[in-house]
């Protein structure tokens, strides 16, 4: 489980006090495993700024976030990276995910020799995840510049599911994509959250998606964090 | 009256690894004081069309095909006569309003440059004209945005003044190229009906080419559905959006939000795929060894044109 | 009008790599080509002769063998002034970029010292106290001609940390040293090699200048120090200009060479893009 609690952000965008820009203030909320909490919001407002706070990108001005009870701007070296491996983010661009000069087989290799994975087990871990997020095998020895952001988006994720993370925080990552590619990666992210119980904190502007994606939503406005919706079960 | 007709338009790239065909003989009507929507996803070749009516597409296409506009054939027009057609005749809009836009120059300056172009206004003018041309944006203060630089406005705003530039010269036809991308659903809503709405009064026709189709519903007369380079299906956007024949079309319904988000299985195949037969026989659930062999003609059912071997009655 | 962007490429890469190409031959292959060792002396203010191609210089050396020989030396200092200053300035540039904040300050701070100083006439006040010296020259240069690298690489390496791709190395656990090596340095290649080809063309024409002044190494003959001799020793006075005009040519000729492959490889950037990808996948 992962608890946020009371996160506060201030931008400063100059010297003085008055350029200083309250972003997030005194923002909670819990992710549960198995379990998508939908965050809303007009475009700008902060909703990237809380997800890379959750993620662990970004330090907060005051508050905490507890990963499995242990805050993680506290953590140490063996803590962190347990952390790192377990709570992934999934960004809204999908041409800029994948490392423009690389093959993807060799942006998924990278992956698998950060977590040592030995040679021999290697081709069946691609050809797993690549099956799972539904790629064929071709698309291994091309450029991300070669392939429409829909499978880009799937190699994001293939990228990730092979660190088995527990959570993953999704920043509009449908927004940049036609509508009919829209619905089957949303059918994806939500296959994905039953086989492998995925948490999700899911980050969009679009009423209608997060509608499907959430059991909890909670609008972000000026700041503060408002529960719309809690434990939805009608989808 | 038809103001734009395109006849058997293809549209081939020539490059290093071999030549790639992004139009395959597309054949469209766009009548005087109406709006055409061209429905399709990303990469199946709708905005290669909208750069061919314009002459706007690189040193390396190859085009073959009638575009007529007037009377004129615009395929046989050379660069001057195009470029005195271009923001006068016929106006562009493109997707990202932000890069659309010289970030040196004011909103004013740049919305004026039509009326300095194409009717020698001067500089005074121009800028007069301007200032009311943004005002009919739905602009507050439209005497000081004309001094403002794009980089301070949103997106959203950016769109407008360029749609405000567009119909500066009152064209016949606007071609918009996917305006609505990137935008919040509330952008969306505001900026459409203002599309809308200065189309109806300022030019006659509007060619949108979107892959929202809740956009293309909003306001448009009559819609084109493109998938890998051809048109597939033609028809009223009422009774397309009531009853669409093509397997594909209904699969682009099914996956809208408020039918359920129903995706389509597989993925649209890019320029460089080759699928022999119909293009969309492999994702579709109802293809025959038919659709797998040969190409579907158009057939016409009730004023709706099909391109689907279901719709053969022959 | 891209027909015409892909033609003057076409056309800056072939004629600056022929002519490019010629200089590296006559600096490999000096004893092949040159027809006697440019230190033998024969009769001295010679003209142009069957013998002597070129004719001789005031001591009697054969000026074509010295013109094939001066390509090595200006060839030399280009090269190793090229890699250790690209060198330097990739690294300094590259922490600066991705480091933002106080790395970023101090090393535009030093950066922005450095390029107060003035080049050549520091060098030639170092002449003044030491010995000219070819290695020495190379190090001084290397160490003032830095600058501009530092700063495109600067530039380059905050774009490229800004993408996407680099936040979502980051969220995957890879170390910044591996981001800075795996991720961010094949996306900068592209703008390394005009800095190098560049830097390169500046050292050698930098070279030519002060050993024409006569502060250059004067063990080895460059074209600068032909040039120098040919002013000093009357060449110029007696109208004698086939001692000067070839070494001029020359450094002209291979500076240009340099320069045309740099501008073919920033066309290039976006050519290799095209051939990468098939077709833009958003036509």
């Amino acid at each position: 489980m992962i608890e946020v609690e009371k996160i506060t952000k201030v931008f400063h965008n100059g010297w003085s006090r008055k350029q200083n820009q309250l972003v997030l203030d005194d923002v909670s909320f819990s992710l549960l495993p198995g379990k998508t909490f939908g965050l809303m919001g007009r475009s700008g407002i902060g909703k990237t700024t809380l997800g890379r706070v959750v993620a662990g990108l970004v330090k907060p001005s005051s508050g905490e976030v507890y990963f499995h009870g242990k805050n993680i701007f506290d953590m140490n070296r063996q803590e962190w990276l347990i952390f790192r491996r377990k709570v992934q983010m999934l960004f809204q661009d999908p041409q800029g995910s994948l490392n423009p000069k690389k093959r993807i087989e060799n942006s998924l290799h990278d992956v698998l020799n950060l977590i040592k994975i030995p040679f021999n087990r290697r081709r069946e871990m691609i050809d797993d995840v690549f099956q799972v997020v539904g790629l064929s095998a071709d698309f291994l020895t091309r450029y991300p510049s070669q392939l429409s952001g829909g499978q880009n988006q799937r190699v994001a994720l293939a990228r990730i599911l092979l660190l088995k993370p527990e959570y993953i925080i999704l920043d509009e990552p449908t927004s940049a994509l036609d509508i009919s590619v829209q619905a089957q990666i949303l059918n994806l992210l939500r296959e994905l959250q039953q086989t492998h119980g995925l948490g999700y904190l899911f980050i969009t502007h679009d009423l209608e998606v997060i509608r499907y994606m959430s059991h909890t939503i909670g609008v972000l406005g000026n700041g503060t964090l408002n529960i719309v919706k809690e434990d939805i079960h009608a989808r | 009256m038809s103001l734009l007709t395109i006849e058997g338009l293809e549209v081939t790239f020539e490059n290093l690894t071999g030549n790639v065909r992004a139009v395959q003989n597309i054949s469209l009507q766009i009548h005087d004081q109406e709006t055409m929507a061209l429905i399709g996803e990303t990469g199946c070749g709708k905005s290669v069309v909208a750069q061919a009516i314009l002459q706007l597409l690189p040193g390396n296409a190859r085009l073959s095909g009638t575009i007529l506009f007037n009377n004129r054939n615009l395929l046989q027009l050379n660069e001057r006569e195009m470029a005195s057609l271009r923001g006068k005749e016929i106006a562009i809009i493109f997707q990202n309003p932000s890069l659309a836009l010289n970030p040196v120059y004011t909103i004013g300056w740049q919305v004026g440059e039509p009326f300095r172009i194409h009717q020698n206004f001067d500089r005074k003018r121009s800028l007069q004209e301007a200032r009311s041309l943004l005002a009919q944006m739905k602009f507050e203060k439209p005497h000081s945005a004309v001094k403002m630089y794009p980089f301070e406005f949103s997106g959203g705003m950016n769109q407008r003044v360029l749609i405000a530039s567009a119909l500066a010269l009152h064209p016949l036809l606007l071609i918009a190229d996917e305006p609505t991308r990137g935008l919040d659903r509330e952008l969306i809503d505001e900026i459409i009906p203002l599309l809308d709405l200065s189309r109806k009064k300022y030019a006659s026709s509007l060619f949108l080419i979107t892959h929202d189709l809740t956009v293309a519903r909003e306001i448009s007369d009559r819609i084109s559905v493109m998938y890998s380079g051809e048109i597939i299906e033609q028809a009223s956007a009422s009774v397309f959006f009531h009853k669409p024949l093509h397997p594909y079309s209904q699969g682009l319904l099914g996956s809208l939000p408020e039918n359920g988000f129903h995706p389509i299985p597989g993925h649209s195949p890019s320029m460089i795929d080759f699928i022999a037969g119909c293009q969309f026989h492999p994702r579709c659930s109802w293809a025959n060894d038919r659709c797998r062999r040969e190409k579907p003609g158009e057939y016409l059912i009730d004023g709706q044109r099909v391109r689907c071997f279901r719709y053969d009655r022959g | 009008m891209k027909r015409y962007v892909l033609n003057r490429r076409k056309y800056l890469w072939w004629f600056g790599g022929a002519l490019f190409l010629f200089f590296i031959i006559l600096a490999v292959f000096s004893s092949s080509i040159a027809p006697y060792h440019p230190r033998e002396r024969f009769e001295p203010f010679v003209s142009p002769s069957q013998k002597h191609l070129w004719g001789t210089n005031d001591i009697g050396n054969d000026i074509f063998s010295e013109f094939v020989y001066g390509s090595r030396v200006s060839l030399l200092v280009g090269l190793f002034t090229g890699a250790l200053s690209t060198s330097l300035g990739v690294v300094i540039g590259l922490i600066a970029g991705f480091h933002s904040g106080f790395f970023d300050e101090v090393l535009m701070g030093l950066t922005d010292v450095v390029l107060m100083i003035p080049r050549i006439p520091l060098i030639i006040v170092l002449s003044a106290f030491l010995r000219p010296n070819m290695w020495l020259l190379i190090l001084v240069m290397s160490i003032l001609w830095w600058t501009s690298t530092a700063r495109v690489i600067r530039s380059r390496t905050m774009q490229i940390r800004a993408m996407s791709f680099v936040e979502s190395a980051r969220c995957l656990g890879f170390s910044n040293r591996h981001i800075v090596f795996s991720e961010v340095l094949p996306n900068i290649f592209m703008v390394v090699i005009p800095e190098f080809l560049l830097t390169v063309a500046s050292a050698m024409i930098s070279e030519t200048s002060l050993s024409f002044l006569g502060l250059g190494d004067p063990s080895l003959k460059s074209w600068g120090t032909m040039i120098h001799f040919a002013f000093q020793r009357g060449g110029f006075l007696n109208g004698m200009w086939w001692w000067y005009i070839p070494p001029g040519l020359g450094i002209t000729f291979f500076v240009m060479s340099i320069v045309f492959l740099s501008f073919s490889f920033e066309e290039g950037e976006f050519e290799l893009k095209e051939e990468v990808k098939d077709v833009s996948f958003n036509n």
